[in-house]
């Protein structure tokens, strides 16, 4: 019995791929060829002992950030093109449909608003305001935090909490482009980008994610940036994408999209 | 484990029904842990690299071809790559998060829990003298639901090849047990 046919049978026997009867022929056989019974009883028993190794319970936090993750995924940025027209047509051909009844409830809204707003005494206006302020200032202080946590989960929710309007200022910005160019974990880069890429009508946040460009060593990222880069038409995007491409160990089919990327932005 | 309701669940996420994934999620992400869990001895890490899959199986779920195999076999080839990524990335924190999690029992446990304690720091001790792939080879060997065809194909490479690493690393594994018995 050559060693190849030995290793071959030893791990057929210990993963119960011999056919059934088998096993104590194959033994037998083993151990007239030097592997004796006590050998492969410790085998028997570390291969035992490997599936009993104490593995913890991971965390809700794990959960957690999947959930976050998937809920990020329904909305519209992450579904793939071929899905795009087939999940979003209904909600286009309604539109028009019930632009009365829509019109209407906004315009109650608006009269509603206006209303309460010249009743509103004034004093009280301006706890109002004042709270508001003090509960932005906190989303803001939550959200900051949780950027700087250790866990990519919590880090990955502190993003998605960004994309609340009110959670939205100068330091929230900052703390979001920083997560896309240092964050070590590149779902985190990710989803900051796509929170990112939805404000992309403040003229900083488009700088910040052309120069963000350079930073990248993920070729998940590359891809997601020639996406927003191509929705932006910013031709500031062509030079460090073909810096990427001179890289002779980038992924082939990130290559053909980043030179399709730049053939479209010049 | 049944390949074809994982891949029936992965070609509904593909035509956009995105809650299937939740499905998939729940049966494989304590596998998934587990793997990570015994290959980098780091909890938080493997809950990163856990979360790096199912992410990057959204992003890429349209590459996922049912005639191409199984479900479980695309989804360790995706743990795999980013395990060698986050390895990578990380080569200066391997050393410091190997004992991270060891269970050490506190005073008011029975004897029981030493010696069980004392089973997982030797076989710890034990994994962490095989090479990285046989480390990897055994771990996926020990999931029941993958044969050694899987992994051949997760592994990229032959069956043969993968059986001979088998034994190899459970040699290694056996002297290494045996030298921690010798030992003073």
């Amino acid at each position: 019995m050559s060693d190849k046919k030995k290793e071959r049978l030893v791990s057929e026997l210990l993963k119960g791929d011999l056919p059934a009867g088998e096993e104590a022929r194959v033994k037998e056989t083993l151990g007239k060829k030097g592997l004796d019974a006590g050998r492969l009883a410790e085998y028997e028993h570390l291969w035992e002992a490997l599936a009993k190794a104490d593995v913890p319970e991971p965390s809700e936090a794990m959960h957690d950030g999947f959930r976050a993750m998937l809920d990020e995924a329904k909305k519209t940025s992450w579904r793939s093109a071929a899905e795009a027209p087939a999940t979003r047509s209904p909600v286009r051909g309604h539109g028009w449909n019930r632009m009365p009844a829509w019109a209407f409830g906004f315009s109650l809204v608006v009269i509603g608003w206006f209303i309460g707003y010249q009743l509103t005494p004034r004093p009280e206006r301006g706890e109002i305001k004042a709270l508001n302020a003090q509960m932005k200032d906190m989303k803001t202080a939550i959200l900051l935090t949780k950027l700087e946590s250790p866990s990519a989960s919590e880090r990955l929710s502190a993003v998605h909490y960004a994309e609340d309007a009110a959670a939205w200022d100068d330091p929230v910005r900052d703390a979001l482009v920083r997560a896309l160019n240092r964050d070590p974990n590149a779902n985190v880069r990710l989803a900051a980008l796509e929170t990112l890429a939805r404000r992309t009508d403040d003229s900083r946040v488009r700088d910040a994610l052309v120069q963000s460009i350079a930073s990248q060593d993920s070729p998940l990222l590359f891809l997601a940036l020639a996406d927003v880069m191509l929705d932006l038409k910013d031709a500031r995007a062509v030079e460090p994408f073909k810096k990427i491409i001179a890289d002779p160990a980038l992924y082939y089919a990130v290559r053909q999209k980043l030179e399709d990327t730049v053939r479209r932005l010049t | 484990m049944d390949t074809i309701s994982d891949n029936e669940l992965m070609a509904d996420v593909q035509r956009g029904d995105l809650e299937k994934l939740a499905v998939l999620y729940g049966k494989y992400n304590r596998p998934l842990f587990a793997f990570f869990y015994k290959m980098t001895s780091d909890a938080q890490a493997s809950e990163d690299l856990v979360q790096n899959v199912f992410c990057k199986i959204l992003k890429y779920r349209d590459r996922f071809r049912t005639d191409d195999g199984a479900f479980v076999v695309w989804l360790f080839q995706i743990a795999r790559n980013a395990r060698i990524d986050h390895y990578h990335k990380n080569k200066h924190l391997q050393n410091a998060s190997e004992i991270d999690d060891l269970a050490v029992p506190g005073p008011d446990d029975p004897a029981g829990d030493y010696e069980k304690a004392e089973k997982a720091g030797r076989m710890r001790a034990a994994l962490d003298r095989l090479t990285d792939v046989q480390r990897e080879v055994l771990i996926l060997s020990r999931f029941d639901d993958l044969t050694y065809e899987e992994i051949a194909k997760i592994m990229n490479c032959r069956v043969g090849t993968i059986k001979a690493r088998v034994f190899r690393a459970m040699e290694t594994l056996r002297l290494s047990f045996r030298d921690q018995e010798n030992a003073p």
